[in-house]
């Protein structure tokens, strides 16, 4: 892989930054070992030098660990769940918790919210308000995906399809929200869905205001069946989608704290903008 | 056919080999073939050779083309064939997607199916096709027409046994879709189970020796059992 030559950090700094993606994002399991000074060399084509202040750098932020003789490891003691629910459940720990989504269907929203929310309903946590807000692509709307595939053209019947998924799993999530403030274990609970006309292409998860996830959805073309016919589309698919983790911590030196305020902005001028609230 | 007999036929199958013009598209709909057939039959003239009766009122290029092999003429029969090949080219670019083609090979791709293309037309022209349509990643191998030896053709089943020999496949893992008794007889010869697509009327009666016969590409879509459908 080669550095980008107008990146203004350091190549040393381009290289810790990619590897430190690399960890977070699982392609280096905690415990396994990194690839060799000497691979890392040919890889980037740069000086040992350069490998070695990246390595430092990763070493200062507790991500890795090196072993003398043997090698460089990423670190077990430093293992951060993988996924997006242990993140949810911690946050509900929370006095006031906050939840932004955006994305396509908040499927994936819901799925992960499920057994936290089953916590809360046995009392196990305790949070005194609950504010879920969910920007969704408003399937009402013609918009580059969904769309046929043969000549990518829009197609109300395949949005219809489309929305029918996101209000199921939109409604499933409003439903048990609702339930936990009527039951009177939470004092607020709401949860808020405003949709916008722009195409879904990443999802974005912001947590309490101080974590971000975010993943792209991929376009794949898959068969589906529409008005009991199957039709070739294009879609964005987001169960496969790596959620890339931007949570900030005090030794930080990374721009996860920037990511995450760069986040809550954008989320906040979508909402309040060009979004519209979405009766599912 | 019962759709379970059909089901039960492509249920199995790892590796579907499908004919082109037809299942997958009309190759000729914009750029008729009647006129092809009439250009190659000129050439034909122009080299000389007599042309029976049945060739000269011949709508076929293919047909066409397989008389061209009882000249014992190689130089006449690539003549003709590279003049198809030309032709094929520009009827490739305005052939007309059959319904439900484009579901079929993506569905099978999305089941784990292989596709492969089993054509008795030039594969220049099926991959030219292919690529427009956006869908080249989904089909390998593609197997055209063997280069001025007609007698390759189908229902020779030489096209069919290239695809498996590259796929590294066995024939009790495929199933061949085609619309004309040369792909059923072709199938049949390499020892796969064939399926008739009777995308005109009168042709179902054709197809009394294929595995199963189907009137629509959409039926086999379903038999090919998607979760998302």
């Amino acid at each position: 892989m080669a550095l980008d030559p107008d990146d203004p950090r350091t190549p040393s700094q381009q290289i810790a930054s990619i590897l430190r993606a690399e960890i977070k994002t699982g392609k280096f399991a905690p415990g396994e070992k990194l690839p060799s000074q000497h691979d890392l060399v040919e890889r980037f084509s740069v000086a040992r030098e350069t490998i070695k202040a990246a390595l430092r750098k990763l070493q200062e932020e507790r991500l890795i660990v090196t072993r003398q003789g043997s090698g460089t490891f990423v670190r077990a003691n430093t293992e951060r769940p993988v996924g997006l629910r242990p993140h949810i459940e911690r946050a509900f720990e929370a006095t006031n918790v906050t939840i932004d989504f955006a994305g396509f269907s908040g499927e994936t929203l819901y799925n992960a919210l499920q057994e936290t929310l089953d916590k809360v309903r046995i009392g196990r946590l305790t949070p005194e308000s609950i504010r879920v807000r969910v920007l969704i692509s408003d399937m009402t709307a013609p918009m580059a995906i969904p769309c046929r595939a043969e000549d990518q053209a829009d197609d109300p019947a395949i949005r219809a399809r489309s929305r029918r998924i996101t209000d199921r799993s939109i409604q499933a999530l409003t439903d048990a929200v609702q339930e936990l403030g009527d039951l009177g274990l939470v004092k607020s609970a709401t949860t808020e869905v405003r949709a916008h006309k722009a195409a879904p292409l990443f999802k974005l998860f912001i947590i309490n205001e101080q974590e971000a996830f975010f993943g792209f959805y991929p376009v794949v073309e898959h068969t589906v069946s529409v008005d009991g016919k199957p039709v070739a589309i294009y879609d964005a698919m987001g169960k496969d989608a790596i959620l890339f983790p931007f949570t900030p911590s005090d030794e930080d030196t990374s721009n996860d704290a920037l990511y995450v305020e760069q986040a809550r902005a954008w989320f906040d001028s979508m909402w309040n903008t060009i979004a519209r609230e979405y009766m599912p | 056919m019962t759709s379970t007999g059909l089901a039960a036929l492509v249920g199995h199958a790892r590796v579907i080999l499908l004919d082109f013009d037809g299942p997958v598209c009309s190759v000729f709909a914009q750029h008729p073939a009647s006129a092809v057939a009439h250009q190659l039959r000129k050439l034909l003239v122009d080299q000389a050779v007599t042309l029976p009766t049945e060739i000269l009122t011949e709508p076929d290029p293919l047909a066409v083309l397989r008389f061209t092999a009882t000249l014992d003429h190689p130089v006449v029969v690539r003549l003709v064939d590279q003049a198809l090949r030309r032709e094929e080219i520009t009827a490739a670019r305005t052939a007309q997607p059959t319904p439900y083609g484009r579901e079929v090979i993506v569905a099978a791709h999305q089941t784990g199916r292989q596709v492969a293309m089993v054509s008795n037309n030039s594969a220049e022209s099926i991959r030219m096709y292919l690529e427009t349509r956006r869908l080249t990643p989904y089909v390998r191998p593609v197997i055209g027409r063997p280069e001025a030896a007609p007698e390759r053709m189908k229902p020779d089943p030489y096209p069919v046994l290239a695809a498996l020999r590259e796929l590294g496949a066995e024939p009790k893992e495929c199933v061949l879709v085609g619309d004309s008794v040369s792909d059923i007889e072709a199938a049949h010869a390499a020892g796969i189970a064939a399926i008739g697509y009777a995308n005109k009327p009168g042709k179902r009666e054709r197809f009394a020796g294929a595995d199963a016969v189907i009137d629509s590409m959409a039926e086999l879509v379903a038999a090919f059992a998607i979760d998302e459908l």
